[in-house]
Parts: C-alpha cells; sequence; structure tokens
C-alpha cells in the first residue's frame, strides 16, 4: 500500500513539472465556458468551437459541456458548432480572460430543408481520436429496432468491427476480443451485465441517455481495465427550462420520463422508467407449456444538477434495473428453474473550474451487480447468488494549456468485492444440504491507476495524443487461497487476513496517436495502445448468461494483456457532409482463460483449478461510409477480419478461430425523410456465421450416442442475414405538444437465422441423429407511440 | 380509437412470432476417419471381462457400429498377471480367467489394424452401502412414484470417486437419469446420499450399484455431457461441446475402467 502512495506522490510531482513546463508566459486570454442546448439546457458533448482567424486553433467541449479557448489578444470570430445544431457566430474583442457560456438552438428540419452548415464540421479528420465513433440518441432514433425499444447496444453493433453475441442480442464483441473486454461505463459507473431478458435488450434506456461513444482503438489514457474497447454512456441532465413528461407505450415495454428545472434554471433533474409486459400476455395467451414462464424488466434512471456557483456544479446519477427469469414447466413438478438479475449504479460527482484553464471532475462512483440462480420453487428453494460491487474514487483533471496542448490526469481507486456464489437453502430441498457447504468465501481487490495525457497540436498537418497509465492491482484478504497440484487438487492453501495484500500486478500503459492532416478533407492516423485487464469472466455456456461470473487476477489467474496496432484514412466528401475511412487493425491479446473439459465453474471454490490459459490475436480492415445531412441520411459499414485463439491444451495446442471470428460483416442504414412528417427507414445485416464445435461423426458408449469432435470451432453456423424496416410518422407537433409512431418490423423476410444448433437423437426414427437449429425471431412487428409535452 | 384496434389485433401476431422455431436442417459435416472406440471393463466381481470396440461412424449414418474384429486385446494387472482376450463374438472381447481384484493397477492394450491403443486403470476399494432406502414421492395425496436413495461414507482422504447406479426390471418406469457420479473433492470423509427419483410401482424390483471408480473414469462420464445431444432449451446454458476425457492412447475414443462394485436388490413394497 505505502508503495502505491508513494507512487502517486511521484506522479503527482511529474504532473507539476510537466504543468509548468506548458506555461509559456505570453499574452494570452482565455475564452471559455459552458456550451448548452437553447430548448432544453441539457450540456453539449463535444461541440466544437474555432476561431475563424486563426484556422489551427479550436477546442471540443468535454464530457460536462466545458470548453477553453486560448488566443493572443485581438478581435475575433468565434464560431460554435455541433451536429444537427445552428452554428453560431460571434464576434469578440478579447483584452481579459472572458467567460462565455453558449446556448445553441437546434437545425429546424422541419420546413427549410438542410441548410448546410457553412462551418466545417470535419473533426473526424482533424481530431486525434480514431477508432470512435459517437452516436447521439436523436439522430439514431429512426433506425428501425427489435421490439420498438430504441437500443444503442444493437444500434452500435452496426459499426464496422463490432458484431452481436447471437441472434436479437444486446452483448457485443469489439476487434475480435471477448465479450468481458469491453468498458460500460453509464455516467461513469462499470455496468458489469449490460442486459435485461437473457440479452434481447440493453440495460440503457435511450430516454435517459444523451449520447454514447464507442473507442475500439486508440484508447485515450483516462480509460483502463478493459482491452478491447470503451462504451462511454452519458445520460440526459435533464430539462432545466421547463418541466416535460415524455414517453412511449410499445408492445413489449412502456416508458415514462419526467425531467424538470430545478430553482429557477439553477439545476435540473431527470428521471426516467420503463417496464415490460410480456409475461402478462404469456400468461393470459401463451402456449400451456409457457403460462408458468414468467420474463419481465424493469429499470430506473435518475439524475439530478446543481449549478452552486459559476465554478461549482454536482451531479448525482444513478440507475437500478431487475430482471426476473422463471421457467416452469409444470408448476407441481417443483422442477421450477429461474434466474433474476439487476445492476445498479450511482454516481455523485463535482464539477469545479479552476480559472479559465482547468477544470477538474471528481466523482464517488458504486456499482453493484448480482445475479441469482434458483432451483426449485416455495419451501424446496435452493438459490445460488453471484455478484459483484465496487466503490470508487475517480478525480480527473483537464488543463487547457494554451492552443497547442489540452493535458489530462487524475487518478482513480477502486475497490472491489467479488461473490463468487452464496448458497441460500429453503428446508425441504433436496439438492441443497449437500451443495450448503459450497458457499464460497468472498474476494476483496484494489485497483488503483493514474493518467497523464496530452493532446498536442504540433503544428498545421500533425497532431499528437500520447499519454501513459499506471495501473495497479492488488487482491487483498480476507481470503483463502488454494494452490493446485497437476491433478486439479488442492495442493496447499493460506489463509490472509483483512486487507492483507496476497497479490499485486502492475501495468505500464502507454497510449499513442497521431494524425497526419493532409488537408481539410482527408487525413491519415494511426495509434497504439498496451491495457491489462484485471478481471475476466467466466461462461462455459454456449451462449452468455447472466450467470456468468466475473473473477479477479490472483496469483493463479494473470491479467489479460491487450496490445493494439491501427492506421486509418479518413476523408470528406460533399462538403464534410459525406464521411469515409478505411481503418486497419491488429491486435493481441495475453493471458486469455478458456475451460478444462467438463469445468464446473458454478460455485466452485476451487474453480481456478479449471482454467487453462492461452492467446489471442485478431486483424482485420474495417470501411466506413456516413452520409450525414439530406433526405437520405444513413451509413454502410463493412468488415474483413479474423480472430484466433490458442492454447497449449485445446485442440491439441493448434489455434482455432474464436466463436466471434466473423469473417464478412455488413450493415447498412438508410434513413429517408419523406417530408417532415414521414419518415421511412431500413436496417441490413449480413455476416459470415459463428464458428462452432460441429461433430464430424459419433460413436456409442452403453447405449447412448455420443458426438465425436475432431477441431474446436471448425465449422461455421449458417450465414446471418436480416432486414429490419421502418416507418415513423410524426403526429401533431405544437409548442406543447409533440407525438409520434413508429411502426416496424424485424427481420422483416423472416430469414430463420440460427440461434443455436443442437445434435440429437431423432425422435421419430431412434437409429438417427439429426441436427436441429433454433431460430428465435423471424417477423417480429411492433408499434410505438411516444410523446412528449 | 380505431389506432387503439390495431394495437390489439397485433398483440397475438407478436406472441406468435415469439415462438420459437425449430427445424431439422441438414449441415455438410466432414466424415472424420474412422476412429477406434472402447468399452472396457475389469470388476472385483467374477469375470468374464468384456471388452468393445468398435468404429465411429459419419454423423448422418445409421446408427449402426461397426465392430472390430481380429483385433489383440491383453489386459495386465501390476501384480504379474495377464491374459489374452478371446473375440467371442464380433467386436467382443472376452477374458476367461483373470480375477479382478481391488487395489491393483489394469492395463488394457489393444492393436487394431496395426495401431496400438492402451489405458490404465486403478481398482479402487470397494464400499459398503449404509442404506438404500426407497420412499414414495406423494403429491396431492397420491403416490406418483418412488425415490430411491443410496447412502455411503467416504473414507477420509480426498480423491474417492464413485458412480452410483440404478437397474430395474421395469426400464420403462426407471426414467433416463439413473446413473450419477461423484467426487470427495469437497466432502471428504463424510457421509454421501444418492437419490434418484423414479415413476417405478409397487412390486418392481430395484437393484442399487455402487462403483468405486478411479479418476480417469470419473473424469470420463463427467465429460461425456459435453458429447451427448442436448435438447435446444437447455443449450442456454449447456456446456461447449468437446470430446469427452479418456484414459486410451492414441486419440482412441471410449473408456477403459477397473472399478470395485457393491450391490443392492429391493422389491418395492
Amino acid at each position: 500500500m505505502v508503495d502505491h502512495f508513494s507512487l502517486l506522490k511521484k506522479t503527482l510531482l511529474f504532473l507539476l513539472i510537466v504543468g509548468t513546463f506548458f506555461l509559456s508566459g505570453q499574452n494570452k486570454f482565455t475564452i471559455s465556458g459552458t456550451l448548452k442546448d437553447q430548448k432544453t439546457g441539457e450540456v453539449l458533448i463535444g461541440a466544437i468551437v474555432k476561431v475563424k482567424e486563426l484556422p489551427l486553433v479550436g477546442a471540443a467541449s468535454n464530457a460536462y459541456g466545458f470548453y477553453s479557448v486560448s488566443v493572443p489578444e485581438g478581435k475575433y470570430t468565434f464560431s460554435y458548432t455541433y451536429i444537427g445544431y445552428t452554428t453560431l457566430d460571434t464576434s469578440i474583442d478579447l483584452h481579459h480572460n472572458l467567460k462565455f457560456n453558449i446556448e445553441l438552438g437546434e437545425t429546424s428540419t422541419t420546413l427549410k430543408e438542410i441548410v448546410v452548415s457553412s462551418e466545417k464540421a470535419n473533426n473526424n479528420i482533424v481530431s486525434s481520436q480514431m477508432s470512435a465513433q459517437t452516436l447521439n440518441v436523436k439522430e439514431i432514433k429512426s433506425i428501425p429496432v427489435f421490439f420498438g425499444e430504441k437500443d444503442i447496444l444493437k444500434t452500435i453493433q452496426l459499426l464496422p468491427g463490432i458484431t452481436n453475441v447471437s441472434d436479437g442480442t444486446s452483448g457485443f464483441y469489439v476487434r475480435g476480443g471477448g465479450a468481458d473486454q469491453n468498458l460500460i461505463l453509464l455516467d461513469e459507473a462499470i455496468v458489469y451485465n449490460p442486459t435485461h431478458l437473457l440479452g434481447f435488450f440493453s440495460v440503457f434506456n435511450s430516454d435517459a441517455i444523451k449520447d454514447v461513444t464507442i473507442f475500439k482503438g486508440g484508447i485515450p489514457a483516462e480509460y483502463g481495465g478493459r482491452i478491447s474497447s470503451v462504451l462511454d454512456i452519458k445520460m440526459n441532465d435533464g430539462n432545466s427550462k421547463k418541466l416535460s413528461v415524455s414517453g412511449g407505450l410499445g408492445l413489449i415495454a412502456s416508458r415514462l420520463t419526467v425531467e424538470a428545472p430545478i430553482n429557477k434554471g439553477k439545476g435540473s433533474f431527470i428521471i426516467s422508467g420503463r417496464r415490460t409486459y410480456a409475461d402478462l400476455f404469456l400468461k393470459a395467451f401463451g402456449p400451456k407449456n409457457l403460462r408458468n414462464t414468467s420474463l419481465y424488466f424493469y429499470d430506473f434512471n435518475l439524475k439530478a444538477n446543481y449549478q452552486l456557483s459559476s465554478k461549482d456544479r454536482v451531479f448525482l446519477s444513478g440507475y437500478f434495473g431487475k430482471d426476473n427469469f422463471t421457467f416452469n414447466n409444470s408448476a407441481a413438478s417443483n422442477r421450477g428453474f429461474g434466474i433474476n438479475w439487476g445492476n445498479a449504479t450511482g454516481t455523485l460527482r463535482w464539477n469545479h473550474i479552476f480559472g479559465e484553464k482547468l477544470f477538474l471532475n471528481s466523482s464517488l462512483i458504486f456499482t453493484n451487480y448480482q445475479s441469482n440462480i434458483v432451483l426449485g420453487a416455495g419451501d424446496a428453494q435452493f438459490k445460488v447468488t453471484t455478484g459483484i460491487q465496487d466503490f470508487s474514487l475517480k478525480e480527473d483533471f483537464n488543463y487547457y494549456v494554451n492552443n497547442r496542448h489540452v493535458v489530462k490526469f487524475g487518478f482513480q481507486s477502486m475497490y472491489h468485492t467479488f461473490i463468487p456464489g452464496e448458497v441460500t437453502v429453503n428446508t425441504a430441498s433436496s439438492i441443497g444440504p449437500t451443495r450448503l457447504g459450497r458457499t464460497i468465501e468472498r474476494k476483496h481487490a484494489l485497483e488503483n491507476a493514474v493518467y497523464i495525457s496530452d493532446d498536442y497540436t504540433v503544428c498545421s498537418w500533425l497532431k499528437l495524443a500520447v499519454g501513459f497509465r499506471l495501473s495497479t492491482f492488488t487482491s487483498v484478504g480476507p481470503n483463502t487461497v488454494y494452490s493446485y497440484d497437476a491433478n486439479g487438487n488442492i495442493a496447499d492453501s493460506s489463509k490472509y487476513k483483512n486487507n492483507q495484500p496476497i497479490k499485486t500486478y502492475i501495468g505500464y500503459e502507454p497510449r499513442a496517436s497521431a494524425t497526419f492532416i493532409i488537408n481539410d478533407k482527408s487525413s491519415i492516423k494511426a495509434s497504439y495502445n498496451h491495457i491489462n485487464q484485471y478481471l475476466h469472466l467466466l461462461s462455459n455456456a454456449t451462449t452468455s448468461t447472466p450467470v456468468d461470473i466475473w473473477v479477479p487476477c490472483s496469483q493463479i489467474v494473470k491479467p489479460q494483456i491487450g496490445d493494439q496496432e491501427a492506421i486509418g484514412y479518413f476523408r470528406n466528401f460533399r462538403n464534410n457532409s459525406i464521411e469515409t475511412s478505411v481503418e486497419g487493425f491488429y491486435k493481441t491479446m495475453q493471458n486469455q482463460i478458456d475451460y478444462v473439459n467438463g469445468a464446473d465453474l458454478r460455485f466452485n471454490k476451487t474453480v481456478e483449478s479449471q482454467l487453462v490459459f492461452g492467446k489471442g490475436w485478431a486483424y482485420g480492415v474495417e470501411f466506413f461510409i456516413k452520409k450525414k445531412t439530406g433526405k437520405l441520411t444513413g451509413w454502410v459499414s463493412y468488415t474483413l477480419s479474423r480472430t484466433w485463439r490458442q492454447f497449449d491444451s485445446l485442440n491439441y495446442g493448434n489455434k482455432f478461430p474464436a466463436k466471434q471470428d466473423i469473417i464478412n460483416n455488413l450493415s447498412i442504414v438508410g434513413i429517408y425523410k419523406l417530408n417532415p412528417k414521414l419518415t421511412f427507414s431500413a436496417t441490413f445485416v449480413y455476416h459470415t456465421g459463428f464458428a462452432a464445435t460441429f461433430p464430424s461423426g459419433k460413436y456409442q458408449i452403453g447405449n447412448q450416442v455420443v458426438n465425436y469432435y475432431t477441431e474446436r470451432n471448425g465449422y461455421r453456423m449458417p450465414t446471418y442475414h436480416r432486414l429490419d424496416i421502418g416507418v415513423t410518422l410524426q403526429g401533431r407537433k405544437t409548442e406543447k405538444f409533440e407525438s409520434d409512431w413508429n411502426f416496424s418490423v424485424y427481420n422483416a423476410y423472416g430469414r430463420q437465422n440460427p440461434y443455436s444448433i443442437s445434435f440429437q437423437p431423432d425422435p421419430n426414427d431412434p437409429t438417427k441423429t439429426q441436427a436441429v437449429q433454433l431460430s428465435l425471431f423471424r417477423w417480429v412487428p411492433s408499434i410505438t407511440y411516444n410523446f412528449k409535452f | 380509437m380505431r389506432k387503439s384496434r390495431y394495437f390489439i389485433l397485433l398483440i397475438p401476431a407478436v406472441i406468435f412470432s415469439l415462438y420459437a422455431c425449430e427445424k431439422v436442417v441438414t449441415l455438410d459435416l466432414k466424415n472424420a476417419d474412422k476412429q477406434v472406440v472402447v468399452q472396457g471393463n475389469v470388476t472385483n466381481m467374477p469375470g468374464p471381462y468384456i471388452v468393445n470396440l468398435n468404429y465411429t461412424i459419419p454423423y448422418y449414418s445409421s446408427n449402426t457400429f461397426p465392430v472390430i474384429t481380429g483385433a489383440q486385446v491383453n489386459i495386465y494387472d501390476d501384480a504379474g498377471n495377464s491374459e489374452a482376450l478371446t473375440e467371442t463374438t464380433q467386436g467382443v472381447y472376452k477374458t476367461a480367467s483373470l480375477i479382478g481384484t481391488p487395489g491393483r493397477k489394469y492395463t488394457i492394450q489393444i492393436v487394431a489394424n496395426g495401431n496400438t491403443y492402451s489405458g490404465i486403470s486403478a481398482m479402487a476399494l470397494p464400499l459398503p452401502i449404509d442404506s438404500f432406502l426407497i420412499q414414495p414421492s406423494i403429491r396431492n395425496s397420491i403416490v406418483t412414484g418412488y425415490r430411491v436413495t443410496c447412502k455411503f461414507t467416504d473414507p477420509v482422504g480426498v480423491g474417492n470417486h464413485y458412480r452410483v447406479l440404478i437397474t430395474s426390471n421395469d426400464t420403462a418406469n426407471l426414467g433416463q437419469n439413473n446413473s450419477r457420479i461423484v467426487s470427495d473433492k469437497l466432502t471428504d470423509g463424510k457421509q454421501l446420499s444418492v437419490s434418484f427419483r423414479t415413476k417405478l410401482i409397487s412390486t418392481d424390483t430395484v437393484k442399487i450399484l455402487l462403483q468405486c471408480i478411479d479418476k480417469s473414469t470419473y473424469d470420463f462420464y463427467n465429460t461425456l455431457q459435453g458429447a451427448v445431444g442436448n435438447s435446444s432449451i437447455s443449450q442456454f446454458l449447456a456446456a461447449l461441446p468437446a470430446n469427452p476425457t479418456n484414459n486410451i492412447s492414441n486419440k482412441g475414443l471410449g473408456y477403459f475402467a477397473a472399478y470395485a462394485v457393491t450391490t443392492n436388490t429391493k422389491v418395492i413394497p
């Protein structure tokens, strides 16, 4: 522990020295402030501030809408741009530091079609960030979606380099990485299981979300802990101008959101909730064997913020969601099987602005994820709880040194508690008593990181972003640590006391990217990142399930280490209304885990003896074309990639494709605004089937037919393709009330895409075996009514 | 209000499309080279002990598994005894004189079509059955079947493995799940209890077999499930498909098991 603190001190000292180095004393003044939406008072994230007279100078607003630009004394035209909003030009004679808060109005798309902004919106070309995409919830709202539920996790799967886990699900893989390698943040709190209803919906209620940024590569130093991607989701702050109620009625779920100002716009809050009701329909009309099945979820989002002074603003955000799924063929058989799970997160933040150049955000974050497997019912119930709980403290500084350097630095300290499996048994359970002794001790760990990064404009054609993150992970007592012999039996065990360090890992994580600006329409970017990940998700099922267990690094389990190099060419056409890019990447992943054959991962205190370790690598090329304005908007993305794994003890030591090795992946999204009232949209997805292990023969043991496998993931599921279509009909729109109807059909031509394939005896002919494909969703129509007043 | 009527009409449509749809598909599966499958047992009961040798077949073939004839099969123990087995029926090899003895280690060696396969299994000591219980399962005051329980006490020291089976003259009502494997990894030295739910009826005979197996046999049965066909719904939680872990060398399939067995038979009152 002492070591960490001294390390922290040294780093802070280093930051100070670097900071002083940048302070070159010229006669410069700073204009800074907050950018907001004129109508709702929501802050605008990533809005661009440019100085017409100084083409090199510019800034983007940060996650709290704060911007800061330093220029020599003089008279300038400052131009404020944000996509979908009218650009604001303002002339300012700057003789002293100036606080200038801006409100931008949404571009009216109702009558005058498409005002092509005179200002260049070519941030995708000139920024130092590559392999990243920001989706604004407003921008994606007309994309046809599964059951009419806008779902950001499904929308990002339409971007290059990102694929889903299986049909209709929200889980995702980025550039060949694992599903556990995505850092999913909701207002800075980690969300460990982002899915509802066995993965078919995401936990993120779009009504409460402002925007989403996914980083697939070139991950900035301020993020760490997951090696494949960062999905940074920001909640709406709530309308600070007036009380507003919005909601939606859908076939599967209904939503309601209330937002209002606090103390005359000094603050605001938003509360948003939704609940599904499919189970009610199933009970009433469903087939008999499903009537005892219950499946539902609900969730709430809450956020409030308050401006304490012109320099201080506090935010409180929270999320709570719960899922329940019970499958019970007949209540009388007492063989009920159920899973329920839920996330809860809370973030308390305090923004403070020191002068014009230094912005600080302090956060206290709590996150809790728990899942329960329930077997039996009533008295005979047997329950296993697994989960993870975090408390963390985070300090993030943004230092706008001058118009060439933006330095970000800070630290994060997180305390994890892991619940690998806690058993509770009711009296009459037959399976319970023998397993009661299998409750597994909780595990604890401390994860710390300090980072610094500099976004450096070297000259008119070169931008660099260099960063360094130092991360540490220490597992601490109380815990009993086992070591194992070759057979996986416990060889030795040692007990650790409260907070006694067990094992520490240190990660030195350099991050770098460079942008070579060819002209204002094109650039070449390259990036490298090295990231350590101290958690692994254990899942030995064919599909991802909510009972998958997060395990921390230990003496046996080593951190996942990811290295990625990426290079890309970016080119805009037609006055920046069409963005195109080609990116290539190569990624390696060390210390990947898999399982010994027949591994028992659930409620097993010696689970570490069931793991095998290997490596992975992935490479590919991504093509992306996006049309941002006009009657027709949308994008086409195509990815050609491979992802491999190699384990000494699996597949005879030969490399094999990972399940998510989707070679060809094409997505097309089109939104056509026929007139202000009517919008048509369509999505088409086509990709190679997942890699799968199928038998290449069979044999008999006793009277059981056994499949004979010759190689791991040597086969492919059938090709996946699907077309979704949607129509949005705008109802009457007044100052006080607006509404729309959304009709959509998921899988419009009824393609039977495989969810799974099982190999089983032919029920009609016991001398034969057959392959049976399970497909889940064909022609899922939906209708949603949305309103706002 | 017309809109709300459409809304209601759409509900059954949604439920219809919610149905998971299963269909039999014909996949282009490779036909792997035929591989040797061994099923061999040596027990503490009087012989003959039987070794079956078969070949694998393509997945879409009818379930007739070709036998391997003309193989040389030998079983050795670690006390210097050995015997060459005789092929009594095609593909079925039997011992004549070998006496299985608990505590000894057995080795099988098979030469078939010029390839040699071998396997080692140690015969554990037999264990008495403490109790054998047959209890009626009653629901709404009707006997719906019987629950068969076997209790035995694990000796102190980790590393004991068991396979408990039940057999009956009434195979139809015995049900599918009539064998279970148990390891003492987490319950060393305790009394263990294994129960089976059956739909057996009064006057049926039920026999319980407590096999003390070695780790390789335990691993084989423990991993067998990953290679046996699963119904689709259980795939939500099914293990990844893989060949069972076994003790036959040279990529041979199947198992060679030496085990000691204790039995008890009862007639359901």
